[in-house]
């Protein structure tokens, strides 16, 4: 159980700090959608099932489809 | 249990709710529905001080509402003493003048701008009444994300620029108070303000500076003092008149009530004292000041050193309430009233002034006297108040922010005040001496000027609007004669305020 | 080489943040279970006060509503602003959609996501869940019409009066449950006595259910007219 959340922390650093470290969009989003993932996981770990769906839902989906269509408009470059 | 303080925040909150829907059914219901809204508001603000001007008068003023019927600390409890009450009722008035200013001055995109603007409302009116912790930072976190839509609504380049810098820095400032307000329920176990405020004593020192910190940071971000007031300037400058007047007018106002509800009756000036974080803290926010006016000395634009100046007079309140003296709190306490009604009306003029030019900038100012002369005279005379001139209400509270440092042996502020007086004639006189400036308009301008006109082309509108700037300037004028006006409720609300055990007392056991 | 030390103050500044976050955090006292404070009370009695088998969501809705009030209203406004700053007077642009197999098997896969949403909103005082995550989820379905079958496809199904009905519709509904928690018990969002049930069931609780399926529609709703405002151009909604 330690070790698993020890784990999970070392991920979850890891994968904040790639995504600040890339200068692709996409990479960063992707790694971010990553976090949200890793985050899920250590919130069912310590048994917050509420809190887990909605980080699931709220960060590893939404969000991502949300940055992945701001960036779509970026690339375009068609803001006016 | 009185339901009129709930009804302040639902009122707003549903006026916003139902304008989409008065939006489908028809769209020009939708201006009469506003103004019900806000008449409906402040008849609640009007009806509480009548019935309860008694209690205000022997000191007893304490209305209380607890949500959901939980009572303290299970539940959130909305309360309001007399602090709250003054706060709540220059919030109503000048969110009520603001409003019918925007309808004379919006002209497109009017549903959501009223939309986001109720929210505004009912989100600082919660923000003035709730005595809780995490509700407070609901509230914030609403006033942030409204606030910045509307700093972007001329949707130009600039505009959503100036929108994404004050998100970020305001939400950061927000995650902050989020994380002070968590640790602060991890050791406590409670979100009430007064449950809080009774065991804030027994944390360690450690933590008591840490959580100070974090809720010092994250407040001085919202107000703009001097290391962090970089996003002010910009969105002050972009975001549409009414919108300025609102951040200026209301929203820094909120914070500044918000950082004395938490630093006062939550923490606890005492506790700031022992950790020596107020001594920090005045001689930062009289940098702020400082700097305000000397940025503002140098602008070569006039929303944007109104913007500046801001930065000045709000470093300044900070300071004089930061002195924790009777004397401190009046000064600043009027001067947060003259302020707000100061800067909205200079703003609110400002949109009028400058509906003809095509930027805010220095050069474009020549000749806007001359072509709005009474407006301009109007503008003048809130410039003149912001300088401190005698008959005017900048001067009566400037007085007496300049007695309280002078009476607190803080020379450096009274210099501050001096100085900002001072450096606000060298600005302002230029701005006149421009406004004055014969101007020959060639063709092109003319023709220019009657394409760039889309905001005020009806008539009434014009009317509307400058109307409200008469306004603004009749309640300088006025109330910089009847100053006294303020007497009892100042007196009253530095007493509640100075009172921290009786506001845990009536509202944990009311 | 200007990037490179401008990452190198990223990351010496937020060194001496997390190294200021660790010596407070450490000052902490050891958490001490849920002995203590408000918890303590909620533990004990929560499924009395609201009857709610998922005492997250007591809290969320009976025991702090207003909060809840107040986040969703975020929401609303949230919403309201990226509307306004990024409608524009253009006619909608229509993607043609992903290949057929997709949509084949989205079109599959979709009534149960629905289903799911539906499932997790309803019985948000049962197990895990509530309004919000399934109002998420709800707005996935609108995100999945607009990317696999194209945007105007998703326009013509939920229009965006459709979403805004829905929307302020759910606002409302909130809205109304704490009034009619004045009118008829005497507090505002005051858990409904007579629509409590025996615990467990479907219809009980109280006015929770009611309260999550507002806010299911709220977010819902929200986030889909977010997400579709910022595929395309939409249609100037008021002028």
């Amino acid at each position: 159980m330690a070790v698993l959340e020890i784990i999970l922390v070392i991920f979850l650093v890891f994968s904040a700090l790639m995504a600040v470290y890339f200068d692709e969009e996409l990479i960063s989003i992707i790694f971010l959608s990553i976090f949200s993932l890793v985050l899920t996981a250590l919130y069912l770990l310590h048994k917050a099932a509420d809190v887990a769906l909605a980080e699931a839902v709220i960060g590893a989906g939404l969000n991502t489809a949300i940055f992945m269509s701001a960036i779509s408009q970026i690339r375009h470059g068609d803001s006016d | 249990m009185d339901i009129r303080i709930l009804l302040l925040i639902l009122v707003p909150l549903g006026t916003a709710f139902l304008i989409p829907f008065i939006d489908l059914i028809n769209a020009k219901l939708r201006r009469f529905f506003v103004l019900l809204g806000i008449l409906l508001e402040s008849y609640l603000i009007i009806s509480i001080i009548i019935n309860n001007f008694q209690q205000l008068k022997n000191g007893e003023f304490f209305l209380q509402y607890y949500l959901g019927g939980w009572h303290p600390p299970l539940g959130i409890t909305l309360a309001m003493d007399a602090l709250s009450l003054v706060f709540a009722v220059i919030t109503a008035l000048s969110l009520f003048l603001i409003v019918i200013y925007s309808i004379g001055y919006i002209g497109h995109h009017e549903g959501k701008y009223y939309v986001l603007y109720f929210l505004i409302a009912a989100a600082s009116m919660g923000a003035i009444l709730t005595a809780d912790m995490f509700n407070i930072y609901v509230f914030i976190e609403m006033l942030t994300i409204t606030s910045g839509a509307l700093i972007g609504f001329k949707r130009t380049q600039e505009a959503s620029a100036a929108a994404i810098k004050y998100l970020i820095y305001n939400v950061l400032a927000g995650l902050l108070f989020f994380l002070g307000v968590l640790i602060i329920y991890f050791n406590l176990g409670t979100l009430n303000m007064a449950d809080i405020s009774q065991n804030f004593a027994s944390l360690e020192s450690g933590i008591q500076l840490f959580i100070s910190a974090i809720f010092l940071t994250a407040i001085l971000i919202k107000m703009g003092i001097f290391p962090f007031l970089f996003w002010l300037p910009k969105s002050y400058d972009t975001a549409p008149s009414p919108v300025t007047a609102v951040l200026s007018g209301v929203l820094s106002k909120v914070y500044i009530y918000i950082f004395i509800r938490i630093f006062w009756t939550v923490i606890g000036f005492e506790t700031l004292e022992a950790l020596n974080l107020n001594v920090l803290l005045l001689d930062l926010a009289l940098l702020s000041s400082f700097f305000g006016h000397v940025f503002a000395l140098q602008s070569n634009n006039i929303k944007r050193l109104l913007g500046y100046s801001s930065i000045g007079h709000i470093g300044m309140i900070t300071a004089v309430i930061m002195l924790n003296t009777e004397a401190g709190f009046y000064g600043g306490l009027l001067h947060i009233i003259s302020h707000m009604f100061m800067k909205a009306g200079l703003f609110v003029a400002c949109g009028y002034l400058l509906q003809y030019t095509r930027s805010h900038a220095y050069r474009d100012f020549k000749g806007v006297g001359i072509r709005n002369r009474s407006v301009f005279i109007a503008f003048i005379a809130l410039l003149l108040s912001m300088i401190g001139m005698p008959p005017l209400l900048g001067f009566a509270s400037k007085w007496y922010v300049l007695m309280a440092f002078l009476e607190a042996r803080s020379y450096f502020g009274a210099f501050i005040v001096i100085f900002g007086s001072l450096t606000a004639v060298i600005y302002y006189l230029r701005y006149i001496a421009k406004g004055f400036e014969e101007v020959k308009l060639t063709e092109d301008d003319l023709k220019e000027e009657i394409y760039s006109r889309p905001l005020l082309s009806v008539l009434y509108r014009e009317k509307i609007v400058s109307f409200i700037t008469y306004a603004y300037t009749a309640i300088i004028v006025g109330f910089g004669l009847g100053f006294r006006f303020f007497d009892l409720p100042l007196r009253m609300s530095i007493e509640s305020l100075m009172n921290v055990e009786r506001y845990i007392e009536l509202v944990l056991g009311g | 080489m200007n990037k490179l030390m401008k990452k190198i103050m990223i990351s010496v500044v937020l060194t001496g943040v997390a190294f200021a976050l660790y010596q407070n955090f450490s000052l902490m006292p050891e958490y001490q279970g849920l002995n203590e404070g408000l918890s303590n009370y909620i533990i004990k009695s929560g499924l009395n006060d609201t009857g709610s088998l998922n005492l997250i969501t007591a809290v969320l809705y009976d025991y702090r509503a207003f909060d809840s009030l107040g986040e969703s209203t975020v929401i609303f406004g949230a919403v309201s602003g990226i509307v306004l700053i990024l409608s524009r007077k253009m006619l909608p642009v229509s993607s043609k959609g992903l290949s057929f197999i997709v949509k084949r098997a989205l079109g599959i896969m979709t009534p149960f996501i629905a289903l799911f949403g539906f499932y997790v909103i309803t019985h948000g005082h049962l197990t895990p869940g509530g309004g919000f995550q399934g109002g998420v989820i709800l707005a996935a379905i609108s995100i999945i019409f607009s990317i696999v079958y194209g945007s105007a496809f998703d326009y013509r199904r939920y229009s965006p009066q459709t979403k805004t009905l829905f929307e302020t519709g759910g606002a409302l509904t909130f809205l109304g449950l704490g009034l009619a928690g004045i009118l008829m018990e005497g507090a505002f969002l005051q858990n409904l006595g007579f629509l409590t049930a025996e615990t467990g069931t479907l219809i009980s609780a109280g006015s929770i259910p009611y309260i999550n399926i507002g806010v299911g529609f709220k977010v819902g709703a929200g986030l889909a007219i977010i997400f579709y405002s910022m595929i395309q151009k939409t249609f100037e909604e008021d002028f």
